[in-house]
């Protein structure tokens, strides 16, 4: 249908600043640093995986357009290895901010995964559990 | 030497061997590692809010018991360890006040006085040791045995925390020269192995592991060397599942350079070594000889 | 004296009156004691502003004023000369700083910046109430000129200062003068090589009578003030006699001994004994201490034997110059960050990653490799370069914040001039922005892109590994939003540019502020961009902050033009607000002469008295707050002034 057919479209609408703020409030970051040079991205082990490239993330968040990312699977590849942060020319750390956007979604009770119904416990490393559970469940 | 330290949970279960040899690699060197009493979860993986109040009562609950116990210096072995109970502490150095209200939660603790310093055993051995030391007690050598160093993440960033270098760490190549191997450059050897996705998407930690072995066998490393018990996880786990998949794939053992110190030194393994390995080291070992 | 003041409030557009209510400021202050008139007006120092002033002055027969207006630095002078244009003496005027201190920062509260500007005007009402009717001192000028710095800005400058008649030494650190310019293989965006258009301006000026040039020569010390400054010219060891040597180079064919070139940036050698390349002007050799053979271990002596002018001079000691000039232009240029120190490109370890400057020798038909590009590592053609743009550039986390401005311009020149040595190789630059602000700038990017094929890729490299021989780079492409990964034969990097090694001592000897980085801070960067603050010493090209070549000699000439109207006077007006002994009270204890940074004062050990050098204080007090027996005051800044002027800022409203 025409009418539907115009999703390539994107019409930025008013900037979600509940969630902007949020997001800053709770990472701490300043995301409207970013000025999207792509360092993250270009080193970041895992952007592969991602559906949207660490820079991407920081464009969505300044143009206020939060929902993508929040329901992205980009934020939970993200395991906080800190080299986008640790190069990042702004000082921006980006792992703060992925975690930050993991916690919005963790406070709206959403649960990554259920760890019981994945896994044998025995087979892996505590520190692999005791993580999985906080970073991915509510 | 005695120094208080932290196991951390995954020493006393899956990573037996690396605790052991620690232990043993240790005494070697005139060290003697003494277990904090009342240990608890060191907070893994270091929450990266400024709100999570919750997240913090972990680490700071183990700090304050450090201090309380006197320890100007915490050891700790398992990177993953030392990054969350570093930052741990950085931040409620940084702090006071963020400290006072995680202490809050927990009435029965003295408030933390920042006194405490959380250091990796390996930064440990070459500042109080050295590893001229390491060399001067081996007595079996690896004889040309090529060793790839893989640092991972929570040992170089960020970079405040990084025991060496952050682009180009040295330290575990000079530790296992100074213990007779060869040690290998190699790219991937500062990257991640995916860490604790291991659980909630294998795939992508099989798909860093493969990149971390190419890279690793490119340089021609027969042995990897870490410090870290999820990353021996990972990269031991998910190299059987990349043999299974993937034709031609050659798997590279990985060992705790504890483990292979405490050999070069007394020519036996820990007790518990390799029992947790999937990818056997024995052929890599094997050609290693009684120092003349 | 009978005070009949005035009080001018200036709105700066919405600049003060977008938060200060000034009409109500206005009428407060005309209920203050000896107020005559207070008024607004939008923009205080436009012509029917400074008609206001002047117009009020003489109707209401005004013997102060308080202009309310941005800071002193921009419009001071400004009002002083309506001041005395209406037949008041200037220094009967204050200016009351209510934007910069004011307005700006309590944009936000209007209640609270009306308040503060009340409280900033009073307290200068009190300040004009005390302050004396003086007049400016006069200073003898010394028409000669000190430049420092021999690069295209230097020699620009000193061309233009003798070409109106004027002396001009001319002191360059290194053995010849062309600086950086000169080590270029071509420039943007006409692609005129520096040998055609700077080696002809570099002989001009070793010709003219009316420059003295002293290369391999520093500054050693400097006192003295504008239109009379005394320096101290060290001439380091170059162990040739330069009166003696005609230049013929046979020394320089005969040493044995071989060392990296700094001209090429380490990509080629010179000999021990060497003139840093073919044109160097003046084209006379030095001997480099470090890799001589007869200073190392005492051997060889083989350049002295062939030198038919017995001018290698092995026991040559440092030799000092001192001249006395009226003005000072500092021309010392810029360097490039060290690549050795970033660690994700490799510490300057991997020999095919090279910087700008490396790249330019190897473009550079005078260049190690006669301007066809080959790898540092192997001598291979490269067929894939990657230049990497904003290296520690615009990453205020690991190098410098602000852009380097040449970056964008130079890497598309490189990598024009790469396509054309190299046809059949592939040239990709990885850009955050691309910024061609220039005149044909634009044009000549475009060329870049659609004439050579050069690929630009929206992103920044994260790391650089080797890899069998090349290098592999971890890079995005943000545009399409891929992670990539490339391998190339050679990776050029464009490092932040920085202020040259030793600027900051030199700007500590100028007395001039610099900024955290070590650039020169200029008067007044849109009005006074040609000059320090502290009078007589001028700025000209990369000292500044990052410059291209044009941008460059307009400064320079600018500097010049300056330099040349300050010495088309005979003699020079300077502020009278300068330090005063009472020498009743004074007791000769000296400590003014310790607290002062100008080295205005002398003590006068017979009459233990202290004297101040009335050309050289510059007024800052530093000698009264520092006197145990309150002997020196600060002309119009007495401590009667500043205590009520503290009083009356305090006072409730």
């Amino acid at each position: 249908m025409l009418l539907n057919g115009g999703g390539m479209i994107f019409y930025l609408k008013e900037r979600d600043r509940e969630k902007r703020e949020k997001i800053k409030e709770i990472s701490g970051e300043r995301i409207d640093r970013c000025y999207q040079c792509g360092c993250c991205s270009a080193g970041c082990p895992t952007a592969s995986e991602m559906e949207f490239l660490p820079n991407t993330v920081m464009m969505y968040l300044q143009e206020g357009d939060i929902e993508p990312v929040l329901n992205s699977r980009a934020i939970w590849i993200c395991v906080g290895c800190y080299e986008c942060a640790s190069r990042c020319p702004q000082g921006i750390d980006i792992a703060r901010i992925m975690e930050a956007l993991r916690t919005i979604k963790l406070r709206q009770n959403y649960d990554r995964l259920r760890i019981e119904e994945k896994v044998k416990l025995e087979d892996y490393p505590t520190i692999a559990l005791v993580a999985t559970m906080r970073k991915f469940t509510a | 030497m005695k120094l208080l330290y932290y196991p951390g949970c995954t020493l006393k279960t899956k990573a037996k061997a690396l605790e052991e040899s620690a232990i043993e690699f240790a005494r070697e060197l005139g060290i003697e590692l003494i277990e904090m009493k009342e240990w608890n979860c060191c907070g893994t993986s270091f929450n990266l809010t400024t709100d999570n109040f919750m997240h913090q009562l972990g680490p700071l609950r183990n700090l304050i018991r450090a201090e309380k116990l006197g320890a100007g210096i915490l050891t700790t072995i398992c990177s993953i360890c030392y990054s969350t109970l570093w930052r741990a502490n950085d931040k409620y150095k940084a702090d006071p006040s963020f400290t006072h209200r995680v202490n809050f939660f927990m009435d029965e603790e003295p408030d933390y006085k920042g006194t405490v310093e959380v250091v990796h055993f390996l930064r440990l051995i070459k500042d109080k040791v050295g590893f001229d030391r390491v060399n001067e007690l081996v007595r079996f050598r690896l004889d040309g045995l090529k060793v790839a160093c893989f640092y991972g993440c929570q040992l170089l960033r960020p970079r405040e925390l990084a025991i060496d270098d952050i682009e180009h760490p040295t330290i575990l190549e000079d530790f296992v020269a100074s213990i007779g191997g060869v040690p290998v450059d190699f790219a991937e050897k500062i990257e991640c192995c995916g860490n604790y996705e291991t659980i909630a998407e294998p795939q992508v930690v099989a798909n860093r592991v493969y990149s971390i072995i190419s890279s690793a066998r490119k340089s021609g490393a027969e042995l990897i060397l870490t410090s870290c018990p999820l990353c021996h996880f990972n990269i031991d786990k998910s190299q059987v599942l990349l043999r299974e998949t993937i034709a031609g794939f050659k798997p590279i053992p990985i060992m705790y350079f504890t483990e292979l110190a405490l050999y070069c030194i007394k020519g036996e393994y820990a007790e518990s070594s390799f029992a947790q390995n999937l990818i056997d080291p024995h052929p890599s070992l094997s050609r290693m000889r009684t120092k003349e | 004296m009978n005070n009949r003041l005035g009080v001018f409030i200036c709105h700066c557009g919405h600049n003060i009156a977008g938060s200060v209510d000034v009409k109500r400021v206005a009428e407060i202050i005309s209920r203050e004691r000896d107020v005559f008139v207070a008024t607004e007006y939008i923009y205080m120092c436009s012509s029917p502003g400074q008609d206001l002033l002047e117009k009020s002055i003489k109707e209401h027969n005004l013997t102060g004023v308080v202009v309310a207006a941005c800071s002193p630095t921009l419009h001071e002078t400004t009002f002083r000369n309506a001041a005395s244009r209406a037949g008041i003496n200037p220094y009967r005027l204050e200016i009351a700083n209510i934007r910069e201190q004011c307005s700006w920062p309590h944009y936000a509260n209007p209640e609270e910046a009306t308040r503060k500007a009340i409280i900033i005007i009073r307290a200068m009402l009190e300040k004009v109430r005390r302050n004396s009717i003086l007049y400016p001192l006069k200073i003898k000028i010394t028409p000669k000129v000190l430049i420092l710095g021999g690069g295209v800005s230097g020699i620009q400058a000193a061309l233009d200062i003798a070409d109106a008649g004027y002396e001009v030494y001319l002191v360059e650190k290194e053995s010849s003068i062309g600086g950086r310019m000169v080590e270029l293989s071509e420039t943007f965006p006409t692609l005129d090589c520096p040998q055609c258009i700077l080696t002809p301006k570099m002989t001009e000026l070793a010709q003219n009578p009316k420059i003295h040039l002293m290369a391999y020569s520093e500054l050693e010390s400097i006192s003295g003030y504008v239109g009379a400054f005394n320096v101290k010219i060290k001439h380091k060891q170059t162990y040739v006699n330069w009166d003696l040597c005609n230049g013929c180079g046979s020394c320089i064919i005969k040493c044995p001994a071989k060392a990296p070139s700094e001209f090429d940036h380490m990509l080629g050698k010179r000999k021990a004994i060497f003139v840093p390349f073919p044109q160097a002007v003046p084209n006379k050799p030095r001997i480099d201490r470090d890799n001589c053979l007869y200073f190392k271990k005492g051997i060889c002596r083989i350049c002295e034997k062939v030198c038919d002018k017995n001018a290698i001079e092995f026991d040559q000691q440092e030799r000092y110059t001192e001249v006395e000039v009226g003005a000072i232009l500092v021309a010392t240029g810029f360097k490039l960050y060290d690549i050795s120190q970033i660690g994700e490109y490799g510490y300057g370890k991997f020999k095919d990653v090279v910087d700008a400057f490396q790249f330019e020798r190897l473009l550079s038909a005078s260049g190690p490799t006669g301007g066809i590009p080959k790898r540092p590592s192997d001598g291979k053609i490269p067929r894939r370069v990657a230049f990497i743009q904003c290296v520690r550039s615009r990453d205020p986390e690991k190098g410098v914040a602000y852009c380097s401005r040449i970056c964008c311009m130079y890497t598309s020149k490189q990598a024009l001039i790469y396509k054309q040595q190299v046809p059949d190789g592939e040239a990709f630059v990885f850009y955050i922005d691309i910024r061609t602000n220039g005149k044909g700038y634009e044009e000549f990017y475009t060329r870049c892109r659609d004439e050579a094929g050069v690929v630009y890729i929206r992103g920044k490299i994260a790391r650089i590994i080797e890899d069998d021989g090349k290098l592999e780079l971890y890079g995005v492409d943000t545009l399409t939003g891929r992670q990539l990964r490339m391998k190339v034969d050679l990776v050029v990097l464009a490092p932040a540019m920085m202020p040259s090694d030793g600027a900051k001592e030199l700007a500590s000897k100028l007395r001039i502020p610099i900024d955290e980085y070590g650039w020169v801070k200029e008067a007044h960067l849109k009005l006074r961009p040609f000059e320090s603050v502290n009078s007589g010493i001028y700025i000209a090209g990369a000292c500044q902050y990052p410059k291209d070549i044009t941008d460059t000699v307009a400064q320079a000439s600018g500097a010049a033009a300056k330099i040349i109207g300050l010495f088309s006077r005979a003699e020079l007006m300077k502020d009278p607000l300068i330090a005063r002994i009472d020498e009743e009270v004074c007791v000769g204890c000296g400590y003014c002469v310790e607290a002062c940074p100008y080295d205005a004062i002398n003590l006068d050990d017979k009459r233990r008295l202290a004297a101040v050098n009335p050309a050289l204080c510059e007024g800052c007090g530093g000698c009264a707050s520092a006197c145990p027996s309150k002997a020196i005051m600060l002309t119009n800044t007495t401590p009667e002034q500043i205590l009520n002027m503290v009083f009356h800022s305090t006072e409730r409203i």
